[in-house]
């Protein structure tokens, strides 16, 4: 088995590149966008591959020779859908014989109203993120449809070793900026990212299975209080917490998309943000000196009548009394359901191999992996670190 | 009225399209004459995408004749090759840092500069920051009294990423991290404390360039010793800047280009230490490439070396290639962490 990992210089991929590269019967290929990433795969001298997934001509050349593909990129949503179906048709050409795409539980949205979710359960992604993980996901069902061996792979937040996740959440620790919804009671759904690499490896190796997409996570979920227990048990530290109440959360997270009008339209073109625009433009500039003389000449009472149709009344927002959340994270106490494993179970024999509580020490140590080499100048980094009376 | 000074960009990569070309464009007296570079198809689009119309070329000695000075940023192992055709010729140069890959390029670079007197020198941009500046007098005027200690940081989880990927090859960069990052700060360490009296290296290289390091240093300064713990990692976001322990207490000196040194006294109050008119931001009003080239552009007019001279941008060199020689791994082998149980 040769092994394509596409984004080799990501969290996932560099992890799962180790991971087969060690791996009897199997080799692997590191393949990476840029340079910028790749420090973890330079300083051992792996060989690198780089590829560009909107020039279908180098990726087809770089996955010659290779029997499977692990797709583990991300990039701007051209490269996530333009780029996913180049992957696609060049593994169709060069005969990959499967396919193991890397989606994000964030396809199904965070309203369910059931303690555990299933794969069956309807998708309601949000725009953004979710919505072009969707979006990639039809394409390798499609894929599949059309007889290419593929398997979706929906992992949560991503925690342990060089966790990206957790040194956020790390962050806002140490700053106090953690919100915690229903007192930290709602589960924390995570995956270690050496379990979804065991995932990824049971996916190489089953022989055939039974759906398209499979949720992959640590198995049992601690509530989001019982982890930063964890971390101050781990750390020795201690943490204070903001409590927030879930409706104002719900209220700062919304995307509210402004109605649409011809008469506000047409309001915004004559708005003074606009003709300030236009004004840049000389012709234009005149034409507007103009109006505004005109303007001028009608009675004070109907001119600020106009100007208030217009531009509307002086609004000023609601100061914010709530003390600052990193509201990023904290939202993601809205979930309140966990996602079963039940099917990755089964079907592909997944079972984590570590569970969340050793996933925190997992990070926990690499957090602090050459930190004896600092011995005797701890106190002078202190000041550096999030949360110091300098930060 | 004084004609323009035409500048030949070695190396029209990535700091040269997002650095030094909107530098040398913004200058009023600096006109860009010539792009050396193999990719030339590239290089056209560069020049096309800012509306210009210099010399286009592959080599480097076709632009004698057509330039007053040449900037070098090219890979750091093509440095040395450019820069003494260029000297060669009698034409100046500021070369990007580290002045090249090996001391023995630098030295070569350095020996070129001596025999031809022409001006040379090493862009180290961040000597050019009013608060890097206003810094560097204050530990050199002892405003802070003794410096028992001190730290810096700076680590991203990657960064970077040169067109031609030079950066992930030891021959093309001359090492890791600390050649492309630390080495703005151990420059500008040099010109603060002078040359460390002993020094130890920690890195992780397993045979390529390093993604972190360590390192710590001893000075034996007239009003005592002051040692120093230097991090660097580009896998990890570490929260960068500078922190002393000085005899007024510990001063924190943050990485931005508008963070002034803050003192936390020994009676427990935070004062920023600004010098007099600034507000915020920097002084004058240019950017630190910009303020860099017109150094540059200035030292050339006048036949003198810029700012950081190729002297100082071999003694960073050799201070990193010392270190390198005196290699320990970060983490020794035999050290593996053992996971313990951990209960649920």
């Amino acid at each position: 088995m040769k092994v394509a990992v596409i984004g080799a210089s990501g969290l996932v991929g560099g992890r799962l590149y180790d991971r087969l590269k060690n791996m009897e019967g199997v080799s692997a290929k590191a393949l990476v966008h840029s340079s910028g990433h790749v420090w973890n795969l330079a300083r051992t001298l792996e060989p690198l591959t780089f590829v560009d997934l909107l020039d279908p001509d180098t990726l087809k050349q770089a996955l010659d020779g290779c029997s499977h593909v692990v797709n583990c990129s991300r990039g701007n949503p051209q490269v996530m859908l333009e780029g996913l179906d180049n992957i696609i048709a060049c593994s169709r050409e060069a005969g990959i014989r499967r396919l193991i795409h890397l989606s994000s539980s964030t396809v199904y949205g965070r309203d369910h109203d059931v303690a555990e979710l299933t794969e069956d359960a309807p998708a309601r992604p949000a725009p953004g993120y979710g919505r072009l993980k969707w979006d990639q996901d039809e394409k390798v069902i499609e894929a599949g449809r059309k007889g290419m061996e593929t398997i979706i792979l929906c992992p949560p937040n991503i925690t342990g070793h060089a966790s990206k996740f957790m040194e956020e959440m790390w962050s806002a620790l140490c700053t106090g900026q953690l919100g915690f919804v229903d007192g930290g009671r709602r589960p924390f759904s995570a995956v270690d990212v050496d379990n979804l690499c065991e995932a990824i490896v049971r996916s190489l190796q089953v022989k055939m299975v039974r759906r398209s997409r499979y949720f992959i996570n640590d198995g049992v979920a601690p509530s989001w209080a019982e982890l930063v227990n964890k971390l101050e048990h781990l750390s020795g530290r201690t943490f204070d917490t903001v409590p927030v109440d879930e409706e104002w959360l719900r209220l700062v997270t919304k995307k509210v998309q402004p109605r649409t009008s011809v008469f506000k339209s047409l309001k915004h073109m004559v708005s003074s943000d606009v003709r300030e625009a236009l004004r840049g433009d000389p012709l234009l500039a005149r034409a507007d000196k103009g109006v505004r003389g005109l303007v001028a000449k009608l009675p004070a009472g109907v001119e600020n009548q106009l100007r208030r149709s217009i531009e509307g009344t002086i609004r000023v927002s609601k100061a914010d009394l709530h003390p600052p959340v990193d509201i990023g994270l904290t939202s993601r106490q809205l979930v309140q359901f966990s996602y079963s494993i039940e099917n990755a179970r089964r079907d592909l024999g997944y079972e984590p191999v570590l569970n969340w509580a050793e996933s925190a020490q997992s990070f926990m140590q690499w957090r602090q992996e050459y930190d004896e080499r600092l011995a005797g100048y701890e106190d002078l980094f202190e000041d550096l670190a999030p949360g110091s009376a300098f930060a | 009225m004084e004609r323009k000074f035409r500048l030949a960009l070695v190396g029209a990569g990535k700091v040269a399209q997002q650095c030094h070309l909107p530098a040398a464009l913004s200058l009023p007296g600096v006109e860009v004459s010539a792009l050396v570079d193999p990719a030339l198809e590239r290089t056209r689009a560069v020049a096309d995408d800012y509306g210009l119309n210099p010399y286009v070329t592959a080599a480097t000695e076709d632009v004698v004749g057509k330039v007053d000075g040449a900037l070098i940023a090219t890979p750091n192992h093509l440095h040395a090759e450019a820069a003494v055709k260029l000297l060669e010729a009698g034409i100046p140069v500021l070369i990007e840092k580290p002045i090249a890959a090996t001391v023995a390029q630098g030295e070569t670079i350095a020996a070129a500069a001596a025999k031809t007197g022409i001006p040379a020198g090493v862009g180290y941009c961040s000597r050019f920051q009013d608060n890097i500046l206003f810094m560097g007098q204050l530990i050199r005027d002892g405003y802070f009294g003794h410096i028992n200690r001190f730290v810096f940081q700076s680590g991203t989880r990657g960064g970077w990423s040169p067109l031609s990927a030079y950066n992930t090859g030891k021959d093309t960069a001359g090492g890791g991290v600390v050649m492309i990052t630390a080495t703005h700060f151990l420059d500008r360490m040099l010109h603060w404390f002078g040359m460390p009296a002993d020094s130890q290296y920690f890195d992780d290289s397993e045979g390529g360039p390093e993604a972190n390091a360590i390192m710590k240093f001893r000075f034996d300064r007239q009003d005592g010793a002051t040692s120093a713990v230097l991090r660097f990692s580009k896998t990890r976001d570490l929260p960068g800047g500078m922190v002393l322990d000085t005899a007024k207490g510990h001063v924190y000196f943050g990485e931005e280009e508008d963070s002034w040194p803050v003192l936390s006294d020994h009676a427990g109050h935070h004062l920023i230490i600004k010098p007099e008119g600034v507000d915020d931001g920097a002084l004058s009003g240019l950017d630190r490439f910009q303020r860099q080239l017109l150094n540059f552009v200035r030292a050339c007019r006048q036949g003198k070396d810029p700012e950081v001279p190729v002297d100082e941008g071999l003694a960073s060199l050799r201070l990193i290639e010392s270190l390198y020689s005196k290699r320990q791994p970060l983490v020794e082998p035999e050290q593996e962490p053992l996971r313990e149980e951990v209960a649920l």
